[in-house]
């Protein structure tokens, strides 16, 4: 990958890639080996990119896909472990501490649901977000109501 | 809630520290690991399979009362088996440096000198084998003593000779095969992350 490439495209939408690879990973070392492997595969598809979308939404499209894909070939291979809360709180990807608890949150969720959630927390409208995951728009609405509802229940209480 | 969750994140997200982006140059450590690993534990299986064959040959040769070929047959197939051990060992050697692609090099060096190692071996070792072998199980048979009676040594040297390079060909073009089957694919994965990694360079 080109270092043009790399700060032309990519790093100003870096801030979507690190959003989602943050909620599919529990360390940083897996958060920067998400992250890679997005930016590679961002970089291997950049010719298939047709300008039927936005450049944006094309690389939600492939975190999504590359996260979802790295999470279940982990899960395949039996390498996520239950991280203890002295690990928890070393591996705090935010400064912000609500932030925090909204991607524990978050992380909790479905594979599927965690994309849904961030895909309309970064504004973008149900059918972007349908366009994305390969589901209808009516069907993401109804999802997003679900997701909100059940981290509602997941954040009672923590966060003031 | 449905408000509060989406002014967590906006005002999470304010402070610019929070999307720090992570260094780029340790893009294909992971993937080159992998890639490796597969590589190694696809040759390691290669050859360990060798012992059953070779266990399997000595039984089967015996049974049909060639025990000295079978014998024979065997020791072949595992000196191939310590011999493949040996070149194995030599690409765990490879040292593995702070430059990623420094290392892909060294290791996609290591592994053409394997391969080469091999086609020497399948070459000019395979055609001494099996010409033994075939006068192990012919030696004491009429039709071999018939047929070297028949012929003056110099015909039998070439006929040795055109049906050696006949077996040396076809050793290589099946190794060649089995080569391209079972490494052909990651040798492929290997290259093209040098190629990537030369680019990030």
């Amino acid at each position: 990958m080109s270092n043009d490439f790399y700060k032309t495209s990519i790093i100003p939408h870096a801030g979507i890639i690190i959003k989602i690879c943050r909620a599919y990973t529990d360390s940083q070392e897996d958060f920067e080996d998400y992250y890679q492997e997005v930016c590679l595969q961002i970089w291997k598809s950049r010719n298939a990119f047709q300008e039927k979308s936005k450049w944006s939404t094309w690389i939600y499209r492939i975190t999504l896909n590359v996260c979802l894909t790295l999470t279940k070939k982990s899960k395949k291979k039996g390498f996520s472990k239950e991280f203890t809360s002295e690990e928890i709180t070393k591996n705090k990807a935010f400064e912000n501490e609500d932030l925090n608890i909204l991607y524990e949150a978050i992380k909790k969720l479905s594979e599927l649901d965690k994309g849904i959630i961030l895909l309309h927390l970064e504004e973008n409208s149900h059918r972007e977000i349908a366009s994305i995951t390969g589901l209808t728009p009516n069907n993401i609405a109804v999802k997003i109501n679900r997701i909100k509802k059940q981290l509602k229940i997941l954040l009672d209480g923590k966060i003031n | 809630m449905e408000k509060s969750i989406n002014d967590l994140w906006t005002k999470g997200f304010e402070n610019s520290n929070e999307l720090t982006t992570p260094k780029t140059m340790s893009f294909y450590n992971q993937k080159s690991k992998l890639l490796l690993e597969k590589i190694k534990k696809t040759y390691q299986t290669d050859n360990k399979s060798l012992i059953p064959i070779a266990i399997l040959f000595a039984i089967g040769f015996s049974i049909a009362g060639h025990i000295l070929l079978g014998i024979y047959g065997m020791l072949i197939i595992i000196s191939l088996f310590f011999f493949n051990r040996k070149l194995l060992i030599n690409l765990e050697n490879v040292h593995i440096t702070a430059n990623n692609y420094d290392y892909l090099i060294a290791y996609k060096k290591s592994i053409h000198k394997v391969i080469s190692a091999t086609y020497k071996l399948v070459g000019f070792g395979l055609p001494t084998v099996l010409l033994i072998g075939f006068w192990l199980y012919f030696r004491n048979t009429n039709s071999y003593l018939g047929f070297v009676n028949e012929f003056s040594s110099l015909k039998l040297t070439l006929l040795f000779l055109i049906v050696g390079s006949f077996i040396s060909l076809a050793g290589i073009a099946i190794y060649k095969i089995a080569n391209n089957t079972l490494y052909g694919k990651h040798l492929k994965e290997l290259d093209s992350i040098i190629v990537d990694l030369k680019s990030i360079k």
